[in-house]
């Protein structure tokens, strides 16, 4: 582990994808991750997709990943999003 | 008992066993480590409902679990103890706490691992493997992507060619194409700078102002511009505003060859992206307000149009306000991966701050302005694609206004055809911030 990089769980991997959504609000406390998508949460084109792998990458650091690694799709649920970033960041 | 060979049995109890339900607890085929952790933690997704209390203790059975690490894929295999297990509903993950003398050091990302659920006799589920795999070294990418893909939800194509055609009697056929493309350089492309990735934008519109009847079939491009360009995206996340992306074009022309004309251009575009909230579950509305700038030199005009005589002598320096919007009305189909139906809309006002020409034809009289009148350009397009293969759609377009370099205004146009369209896979993959 680097200088500074605190574990990231599930639960914080799942904050980051969530809260860099457009429409975080739609994501409650009995939201299913496996169900919901970014599409769900506003991420409704390519345009947004952009704009939410930079804000992920804001909201990890000093973890980084690569933009292609970062699940992102409208149609990319918010657990499979979650899953890409622990799986791909170094 | 190597991981192959669990694997192996594994499988072979999968193909004998019936098929999970959909809807009842299932642990995915998705392992990862929990990045960071002082020591290794395997991380199972989860879906469906939480287990009942029997399963999920069988879950939690520790005796139900093996765990194991590999340097590497064909290396000899070291077990692990499997401390404890634990439920998290709130992400949907299945956690398993391991221990031993013989952990790899840190997190455990950089080693090959698997684990291994055998259900106890009397459970109603199969056994599982599951594995991970390290990635392969920082600005490796993850999985290949192909270039192109089909534009979804409300994408704005990177390539576009729409063309529609026109027969009848006492008029020779009119064609019509308009040609869209910006395409930028990828992530790990080494010509990124200062979170800006280089590329190539263009636009061609060609027989717009094309009206029966017709004397002859011509493709005459009323405007064609190309340049150079930058591409950035900014996350801005602050109340309405999401973000905002920039292209800046360096250096490009703007030319028409009907009646030839063309100026040397530089500029900026700002796309402001609004947070929007979607309007049932499949159908969503979208605004992008733009601004932005150009500025220039005509290099030459005309010196008729259409047989009339006209003085653009003082037509020189070039300054231009930009402004407008583009919106998207859609349905997007069950999987979100792309448009059953769109009403998209483009609206910009070119406010000059030297005169330009403006060029009006009625009933086949043409008349030039010189002036800096605002110039309009509206373009709404609906998209009907009821095809698997999502790049071929069906397109009513409305045209109204005029785009430079000369202006030529074009009168409350509706024309029908084919749009072939696709989006850059790879432009979300741009330079770090």
């Amino acid at each position: 582990m680097g200088p500074g990089r605190e574990p990231l769980t599930p639960q914080r991997c799942q904050e980051i994808v969530v809260e860099s959504t457009p429409d975080s609000g739609r994501f409650t406390a009995g939201s299913d991750p496996a169900k919901v998508t970014l599409f769900d949460l506003g991420v409704v084109s390519s345009t947004e997709s952009v704009i939410f792998v930079r804000a992920v990458k804001r909201s990890l650091a000093p973890w980084q990943i690569n933009d292609g690694d970062l699940a992102s799709s409208p149609d990319t649920t918010v657990q499979q999003s979650a899953d890409s970033i622990a799986q791909n960041v170094f | 008992m190597s991981s192959n060979y669990l694997r192996f049995f594994a499988s072979l109890l999968a193909c004998a066993a019936p098929p999970a339900l959909a809807d009842s607890f299932q642990l995915s085929s998705t392992m990862t480590l929990r990045p960071g952790a002082p020591q290794p933690i395997l991380q199972i997704s989860t879906s469906g409902p939480a287990p009942l209390d029997a399963d999920a203790s069988r879950y939690r059975d520790k005796a139900n679990w093996k765990a194991l690490w590999q340097t590497d894929s064909d290396a000899v295999p070291t077990y692990v103890d499997v401390d404890s297990i634990e439920l998290d509903l709130s992400t949907k993950h299945l956690i398993i706490h391991v221990s031993g003398a013989k952990l790899p050091a840190g997190d455990g990302r950089d080693d090959y691992w698997t684990a291994v659920f055998v259900p106890p006799a009397g459970m109603a589920a199969i056994p599982q493997v599951f594995s991970y795999a390290p990635r392969k070294g920082a600005g490796s990418g993850g999985k290949k992507v192909t270039l192109l893909a089909p534009v979804g939800s409300s994408d704005q194509p990177d390539l576009l060619l729409n063309g529609t055609f026109l027969a009848g009697g006492g008029t020779k056929p009119i064609y019509t194409l308009h040609e869209q493309a910006s395409l930028y350089a990828p992530s790990n492309s080494k010509w990124n700078f200062h979170g800006f990735a280089p590329g190539f934008a263009s636009e061609v519109w060609i027989n717009q102002g094309a009206q029966p009847p017709n004397n002859r079939t011509r493709f005459d491009p009323d405007s064609i511009r190309a340049g150079l360009s930058l591409w950035r995206v900014d996350p801005i996340e602050s109340g309405v505003l999401y973000g905002m992306t920039t292209q800046v074009n360096l250096i490009g022309g703007e030319f028409t060859r009907s009646d030839p004309s063309s100026n040397i251009m530089s500029g900026f575009l700002t796309t402001l992206v609004l947070r929007r909230k979607r309007l049932s579950e499949s159908a969503f509305a979208t605004l992008y307000p733009v601004l932005g700038l150009e500025g220039g030199y005509n290099l030459n005009h005309p010196d008729e149009l259409s047989g009339t005589a006209v003085d653009l002598s003082h037509y020189g320096g070039i300054f231009r306000g930009v402004l407008g919007a583009d919106s998207t009305l859609g349905i997007a189909n069950s999987d979100r991966t792309s448009n059953v139906f769109a009403i998209t809309g483009s609206y910009r006002v070119r406010l000059p701050a030297t005169d330009e020409p403006f060029i009006r034809t009625v009933h086949g009289d043409t008349s030039v302005d010189l002036s800096t009148r605002a110039r309009h350009w509206l373009e709404v397009d609906i998209t009907y694609s009821p095809w698997q293969w999502k790049y071929l759609a069906l397109n009513a377009k409305y045209t109204y206004g005029s785009l430079p370099p000369l202006f030529s205004l074009v009168d409350h146009q509706v024309s029908f055809g084919l749009l072939l369209q696709a989006k850059q896979n790879n432009k979300q993959a741009l330079p770090g911030q």
